[in-house]
């Protein structure tokens, strides 16, 4: 059975874009897909004009769950894609401009300082955070987040929304955001695409804009956001049929 | 790290190790008085002074058997660990051998394997090399099935990281599935290095020429019970030499979880990355 019907997104850099959709619609195989991790059964992901191939360089992932490897501290669970990435012929820089660029990242998720701890020292929240550096570390035109904060409880959660937005400004990456969250999704995104249920199709492709009104704690009180909020639940109510 | 090794004394300080030491003490001079009190026999219960005197006239002869056994047990334990790393490895990626092969592994691993050897002394005689199978063989089964378990305990997920930073197979086995591997590979170590020494002895008493456990049956024949007592004594430290090794190999093999430090240190315009603190504690 087809899991994805004719599925075409195409991403800008600096775009958000956020995917909303009845539970078991497929946004997993999506996922996978588009990092190469399953292969389509027609089709093809394209990053910068070139074919997808599952190089750290064109595409960073953050999971469902940080995946972090245990033995392995903050600052090395980051280092790990540019240890691969060298290790595999890229010449990226030096060691000590390596270095950096774990830091750089680190800072970017507010983990400075926190180097050295090792997974089981942190808190979730801080864990996904980790996620989000390993994922920023190589500079990757796209970046993926299968709803990377669902472990983590509502008042982090919407501290790491904040941070990322923090991110999301200086970064040219396109990125991915699964959610569960509608209003995570019109919080973030600048783009909210809804799909329906198995086989899924893209049944809903809506900017979100909110002018000159910025994206913080407070956006949620704006009527634009509420406007924005009851629109996609009656979508995704009608995608649940 | 907070290591919570099987031999740290627990409460810390001098009387973690005088308690002991003195409750040996005490115990030994129980002993003692008990044997010369009830004047019991030599060759029933030999006091702690019988033993003494036993260890310091054959003390030569004790340790040259001792070290036969010692050194049968290393090489069949070295054997085995290599051997059924191996297996582990392969069965890593030839799931079908695993699935063929690994219920009989487990199977095989809660047979008393100390039954088969005077099989092994048939096979391979009363020299060295019976002593080096035995020892193999009971070391062989706990570590294969705790090391294919630990490399195979890494995470799917971890491993779709891998895959998606585009890690070659090489990079998936040395980052991750190594790594993931090490607690397993070490509390089966903890388990087999002393019973490796369990089956040198083993195959000795099944028939040898030498060795600890040739000792003790030549001392059981002529009833030289304190002769007997010197070897178990001899028999239980080279036990715990194992142990002892094996609690350090898992120290060594998990010293490398967060213990490398990398500080970044900002001097003005020109950055540095140096590492500050290699802990050594």
């Amino acid at each position: 059975m087809h899991v994805l019907e004719e599925i075409s997104v195409e991403l800008f850099p600096g775009e958000l874009v956020a995917i909303l959709g009845p539970s078991g619609c497929g946004k997993s195989s999506l996922l996978s897909i588009i990092p190469g991790l399953s292969k389509p059964d027609g089709g093809r992901v394209v990053v910068l004009d070139s074919p997808a191939t599952g190089s750290a360089l064109s595409i960073g992932m953050v999971f469902q769950d940080p995946v972090l490897f245990a033995w392995r501290t903050a600052f090395e669970n980051v280092m790990l894609p540019l240890e691969i990435l060298v290790e595999n012929g890229s010449d990226i820089t030096t060691e000590q401009e390596r270095g950096l660029r774990v830091n750089a990242a680190l800072s970017r998720v507010g983990l400075a300082g926190f180097e050295d701890s090792l997974p089981h020292e942190l808190s979730g929240g801080m864990k996904a955070r980790v996620a989000v550096a390993r994922a920023l570390v190589t500079d990757p035109a796209v970046i993926i987040m299968d709803e990377p904060f669902a472990s983590v409880d509502d008042i982090s959660r919407s501290a790491l929304n904040l941070r990322l937005l923090e991110i999301k400004r200086d970064t040219e990456a396109a990125m991915v955001f699964v959610t569960h969250s509608i209003g995570e999704a019109v919080l973030l995104a600048d783009r909210v695409l809804m799909l329906s249920r198995r086989p899924a199709r893209v049944i809903l492709d809506i900017p979100i804009s909110f002018g000159s009104i910025p994206r913080n704690e407070e956006l949620s009180e704006t009527p634009e956001f509420s406007q924005y909020v009851r629109q996609l639940r009656l979508a995704l109510k009608e995608a649940a049929l | 790290m907070q290591h919570s090794s099987d031999f740290a004394v627990k409460r810390g300080g001098v009387s973690g190790v005088v308690q002991p030491v003195l409750l040996f003490l005490v115990l030994l001079g129980v002993w003692e008085l008990t044997c010369r009190v009830f004047g019991i026999a030599e060759f029933v219960v030999p006091a702690p002074s019988d033993i003494g005197r036993q260890l310091a006239t054959n003390g030569t002869r004790i340790l040259w058997h001792t070290g036969i056994t010692v050194a049968g047990a290393a090489a069949g334990f070295l054997i085995a660990n290599a051997l059924s790393f191996g297996t582990a490895v392969f069965f890593t990626y030839a799931p079908v051998a695993e699935r063929s092969a690994y219920p009989y592994l487990v199977a095989l691993k809660s047979v008393p394997i100390v039954a088969v050897a005077p099989l092994i002394t048939l096979w391979m005689g009363d020299g060295f090399g019976s002593k080096v199978a035995m020892a193999a063989l009971i070391t062989f089964f706990p570590m294969v099935v705790n090391a294919t378990l630990g490399l195979q305990s890494a995470d799917r997920r971890a491993l779709d990281l891998m895959k998606v930073l585009g890690a070659t197979d090489r990079q998936i086995f040395l980052k991750l599935r190594i790594p993931a591997a090490l607690p397993y590979i070490a509390s089966a170590l903890k388990i087999s290095a002393p019973l490796a020494v369990v089956g040198a002895i083993v195959a000795e008493i099944a028939g040898a020429s030498s060795g600890i456990g040739y000792l003790i049956l030549v001392a059981a024949y002529k009833v030289e019970t304190p002769l007997m007592f010197a070897c178990v004594l001899a028999a239980a430290l080279s036990g715990l030499l194992f142990f002892g090794f094996a609690v350090n190999v898992e120290k060594w093999l998990t010293s490398h979880r967060g213990r490398r430090r990398t500080t970044l240190t900002l001097t003005d315009k020109q950055p540095q990355l140096s590492t500050i603190r290699q802990d050594l504690s």
